[in-house]
């Protein structure tokens, strides 16, 4: 199982503002801590169009990265596909997996708010249909010295790429959260798929996944499992407790509000403003998000090493954290954390 | 007089070019030089069609160089050029810059390559915007109703407007692009090949920018129009950066100071690039000891 860190977001949210050229820095600083501590992986995710400065050109970040790495992958999760041209991703796939000498895995999303479709032009609605055309696209980009593909939405006849990956193809994941309709189709190509577990943090999805590929006569045995978790550890509660309540919460507060979780009218119509008064404690103690101290989040994290996971997508920071407790819970992490997964994993899969 | 070094990734080589002009780059940085170009790939499917990428990797190998990409609009989304620049330039704490190819070489109308230039501009400085062109229009629902160019949206509160980050309406009239880039409003050139792109780009106060396969009594000329055309728009000299890349081989140190300086006179030429080809390029070392002196002052 890969354990990568991230995905980061680069966000400058307004409680907790940070000058992006010092984030950017900080990002390049913590990939290589975080390859020095023995993650897989680092990773970063995109958005548009939000007031924070979210992201929206993940390659060209990962080919800074992999500058200043050697042995770190470096993973989109997630690249929201259907908002880009794909084959103008496969070809900056392929240029940023020479760069890193075949470090790159591509994390393939499909985006959620209909604001970022919009403003990039893409027609509203199939997203999850745009999603799985534009990754077959990419994949026989990468793969094919010479490809054509026709379908719904995109359309090619006799392309092949100048740059060439060093892997053929790299490693790619559909990261769709925990939808229906992801976990399916996932499932029926045989692609690996990325989720965040089903809406408890359980492995239902994963159900999902595997028998939409049995039934589509799919040798389950291909398949690959992702989750993705967000997990605040430090060595004592009351240090966690200063992250979630600085860092964290505001951060998060923010991007709930943002991100139209809350596009959602009250009973008399109205717009929803608010947060529900209880939702920061709902969150912090739902056990898809480990808090605490390193013996609280080990045994939160324990049961996805009964999900046969062959990733694990761990956010211990934002990139707006202050720089001190983001390298702090990274490294608390990996030092308290981290064995005890690599020897479960170890155990499930010699089992 | 600022020197810089460009780099075509169509006739570049393939699969080893971008490794190539990283290392290339990077010794240029060493010696002094003051910039790197690196052109799209024509083609769209050349090493590297997308310099901002091959930039960005770069910024983090060198603190000191300016780093421009000269992009085409056709295939080009324009609100990724923006957002793909801006990361270029928070990565590069402020030192990237976006040049247009001319029209003509793409096969596309002059005013495409002005719209998307505006485009861009505009998305680097303001907050929510929409934009409606002949080319270009954001987000993709604005409407004809909506004035021509780039508008705003009214102030807050008035007439009950919500921007879009604060619960405003799912489906936005107004969008703004981020993030934005360290240095307020990086520099813009376009080649100014043809004359409709020479005179906007004059009175808009775009930066001209001279390609290398364009001969050199063309660029005086051209550049010595476009300097008349920006006096009588207004515009000050100090606002654009005066660009013509080049194909430095065997000529003597003496001669080419000469040219320099007399294109100097002529256009207010500020920025020279020399254009890499591969074999017979002119030795970096040997340039920025034995010329790029003599090019100061």
């Amino acid at each position: 199982m890969d354990i990568v860190v991230g995905p980061y977001g680069m966000q400058s949210p307004h409680p907790y503002r940070r000058p992006h050229v010092d984030m950017y820095d900080d990002l390049v600083e913590h990939a290589q801590r975080a390859e020095e501590l023995g993650f897989d992986g680092i990773a970063l995710t995109e958005h548009s169009f939000w007031y924070d400065g979210y992201c929206p050109a993940l390659l060209p970040a990962l080919a800074a990265v992999a500058q200043h790495t050697e042995t770190i992958k470096l993973m989109t999760g997630a690249l929201l596909l259907p908002q880009h041209d794909p084959l103008k991703v496969a070809e900056e796939a392929a240029v940023v997996d020479r760069l890193s000498n075949g470090r790159l895995v591509l994390g393939l999303g499909a985006g959620y708010r209909p604001e970022e479709f919009l403003g990039h032009g893409v027609p509203e609605g199939r997203w999850g249909a745009r999603l799985f055309e534009a990754f077959e696209v990419v994949r026989l980009a990468l793969t094919e010295e010479t490809f054509s593909f026709h379908g719904d939405f995109y359309d090619y006849d006799d392309v092949s790429l100048a740059t060439r990956p060093v892997q053929t193809p790299p490693d790619m994941w559909i990261c769709a959260g925990f939808a229906d309709w992801a976990a399916k189709g996932s499932g029926r190509r045989g692609w690996a798929y990325c989720s965040t577990g089903d809406l408890m943090g359980g492995s239902t999805v994963f159900d999902t996944y595997t028998e939409a590929a049995g039934r589509a006569g799919v040798d389950t045995g291909v398949l690959r499992r992702g989750l993705f978790r967000d997990v605040l550890v430090m060595p004592s509660e009351l240090e966690a407790e200063a992250i979630v309540d600085e860092d964290y919460w505001p951060a998060l507060n923010d991007q709930f509000l943002g991100f139209g979780f809350l596009r959602m009218s009250n009973a008399d119509g109205t717009q929803v403003t608010e947060l529900p008064e209880n939702m920061k404690e709902w969150y912090m103690k739902h056990p898809r998000n480990p808090v605490g101290t390193p013996a609280k989040v080990r045994e939160m994290l324990r049961p996805v090493l009964d999900m046969d996971l062959d990733l694990l997508l761990v956010r211990t920071v934002w990139a707006n954290f202050r720089h001190d407790r983001s390298l702090a819970t990274m490294e608390t992490f990996a030092k308290e954390v981290m064995p005890m997964l690599r020897e479960g994993d170890a155990n499930g899969r010699g089992a | 007089m600022r020197v810089g070094l460009s780099w075509d990734l169509d006739t570049a080589g393939t699969s080893a070019a971008q490794t190539h002009v990283l290392g290339e780059a990077a010794t240029a940085a060493r010696f002094g030089y003051d910039s790197a170009w690196v052109r799209e790939g024509r083609d769209g499917r050349g090493a590297c069609s997308h310099p901002a990428l091959l930039l960005t990797a770069l910024s983090r190998k060198d603190a000191t160089l300016q780093l421009r990409a000269i992009r085409e609009v056709v295939r080009a989304n324009p609100v990724r050029l923006a957002e793909e620049i801006a990361v270029l330039d928070v990565f590069s704490r402020g030192r990237a810059g976006l040049a247009f190819a001319a029209a003509g070489r793409q096969g596309r109308p002059p005013l495409q390559v002005h719209e998307t230039v505006d485009f861009v501009r505009t998305a680097w400085a303001a907050d929510e915007f929409r934009y409606r062109g002949d080319h270009v229009r954001f987000p993709t629902h604005t409407g004809d109703d909506a004035p021509a160019g780039a508008s705003f949206p009214p102030a807050r509160g008035s007439d009950g407007y919500v921007p879009q980050w604060e619960l405003g309406p799912a489906t936005p009239d107004f969008l703004t692009v981020t993030p934005k880039p360290h240095c307020p409003r990086p520099p813009v050139y376009v080649e100014i090949d043809d004359d409709a792109t020479l005179d906007w780009a004059a009175a808009a106060g775009v930066s001209p920018f001279v390609a290398a396969d364009v001969p050199a009594d063309t660029a005086v000329e051209r550049l010595g129009r476009y300097r008349k055309a920006a006096d009588t728009a207004g515009r000050s000299r100090a606002e654009v950066e005066v660009v013509v890349e080049r194909v430095i081989r065997d000529e003597s140190p003496p001669a080419l100071v000469s040219f320099v300086r007399d294109m100097h006179a002529e256009t207010g030429l500020g920025h020279l690039v020399l254009r890499r080809c591969g074999a017979g390029d002119v030795d970096l070392f040997r340039f920025a000891v034995d010329v790029y002196p003599l090019l100061q002052g």
